[in-house]
């Protein structure tokens, strides 16, 4: 059955779900974007008017009035990947089908912006993808599916996005087969008392302390890692004898110490070590002024790091 | 091979509205190839060439040039055989 579809998109994830819906034969009616990304390549509104769908400034979705609009359509599903636009609740209940975000993360657990790096950064060992139904309460609506994977040990960033991309546009897939079909679409309620929300971050306002498990330095570094590409966080930073210096590679070594958090030691065998609270880490590569260099060129042996200025703090909440 | 790297700059061409000039250019260098576009490219050449790429194992270096993207495929196909 075809279906009258209104899509809310952003990124390359957002075009991909455009090109899904319009390769499965289903009207879609309306594209919500903003302006081109400013990346490479074509933006979700580029592809949408390439294609003849109406492109709309997806400030818009926020809009009471376009909930009547979309009624006159009669839209069978509203669909949202990777837009961060609240979504007015007149809008939400337009669709006879429903509406339904995409989100790069396993609910209720990991609600809010960048779940993937916060995954990353807090040393988890699964994260996931959820489909779910759109309501008032950002990422609280019922869970139509969720997909839970594993990490690795040394996964970054980048790659735990695509991931997520990948996974994502799965789900939504079988989202459309279920409303193709007439199959009643699932609903399980979130248990809301499990949720976290995290905000945009960076965490600890990008500033590393020293003062942790070898693990967690190496979690963070991994969590800003979209290497070779720019981090949207950054990489952690702390401050050396030659300045601030951020942490782009590292790994945490087997060996313990009981040096002071932050010491630098140089091996010529293991190359740059850096005290952590139990044990040390090789750091490869720092940025200094904006450029990427060994990190023998920046560190020293003897001196200590210590924290950087943090800029605004990223909050957390449950 | 030759094929696959038709198919690959194909991509490149209508998914991220990006001219590969050579299968050897390094994309990522030169800037034609950026983090979302990564993530695009993935994804189609999953549902294009029929091979999953599993992530665990992914490394961004493969994705430079048209070639090594090419070897990957081949590789990944050889290996679900």
């Amino acid at each position: 059955m075809g279906l009258t579809v209104a899509l809310i998109a952003e990124e390359a994830t957002g075009a991909r779900a455009l090109r899904l819906l319009v390769d499965r034969g289903h009207r879609v009616v309306a594209v919500f974007s903003d302006a081109a990304r400013g990346g490479i390549g074509e933006s979700v509104g580029e592809l949408a008017a390439g294609l003849e769908i109406p492109v709309r400034p997806a400030a818009e979705v926020r809009d009471q009035a376009l909930g009547a609009d979309l009624r006159a359509l009669e839209l069978d599903l509203l669909v949202n990947v990777h837009s961060l636009h609240i979504v007015n609740p007149e809008v939400l209940g337009a669709p006879t089908l429903g509406s339904y975000n995409l989100h790069p993360g396993p609910l209720p657990e990991c609600a809010g912006l960048n779940a993937p790096g916060w995954a990353l950064y807090e040393g988890r060992r699964y994260h996931g993808v959820t489909l779910h139904r759109m309501t008032a309460g950002i990422d609280e609506g019922p869970i139509v599916f969720v997909e839970r994977f594993e990490i690795g040990a040394r996964t970054t960033a980048l790659v735990l996005m695509t991931e997520c991309a990948r996974r994502g546009l799965r789900l939504l897939e079988r989202l459309l087969e279920l409303a193709e079909t007439g199959t009643p679409i699932p609903a399980e309620p979130q248990d809301l008392s499990r949720r976290r929300w995290f905000s945009g971050g960076p965490p600890e306002g990008g500033s590393l302390d020293w003062d942790r498990p070898a693990s967690r330095v190496v979690d963070f570094v991994h969590a800003c890692d979209y290497g070779p590409f720019p981090s949207p966080w950054g990489f952690p930073r702390c401050v050396a004898a030659c300045g601030e210096v951020a942490i782009s590679a590292a790994e945490a070594m087997a060996d313990r110490t009981h040096a002071e958090p932050g010491t630098v030691q140089v091996d010529g065998n293991r190359g740059v070590l850096v005290a952590a609270a139990d044990a040390w880490v090789r750091v490869d590569r720092v940025e200094l002024n904006s450029e990427r260099v060994s990190a023998a060129k920046a560190l020293r042996s003897g001196e200590r790091l210590g924290p950087a200025e943090a800029a605004c703090r990223a909050r957390v909440d449950g | 091979m030759a094929e696959l790297v038709e198919t690959i700059l194909a991509i490149f061409r209508d998914e991220l509205s990006v001219e590969v000039g050579e299968p050897d250019m390094d994309v990522i260098e030169t800037g034609l190839l950026d983090s979302l576009g990564l993530v695009a490219l993935v994804v189609e050449i999953e549902h294009r060439c029929g091979v999953g790429i599993p992530f665990e194992t992914l490394e961004v270096d493969d994705f430079r040039t048209v070639n090594s993207i090419a070897r990957l495929v081949e590789h990944q196909r050889l290996a679900s055989a």
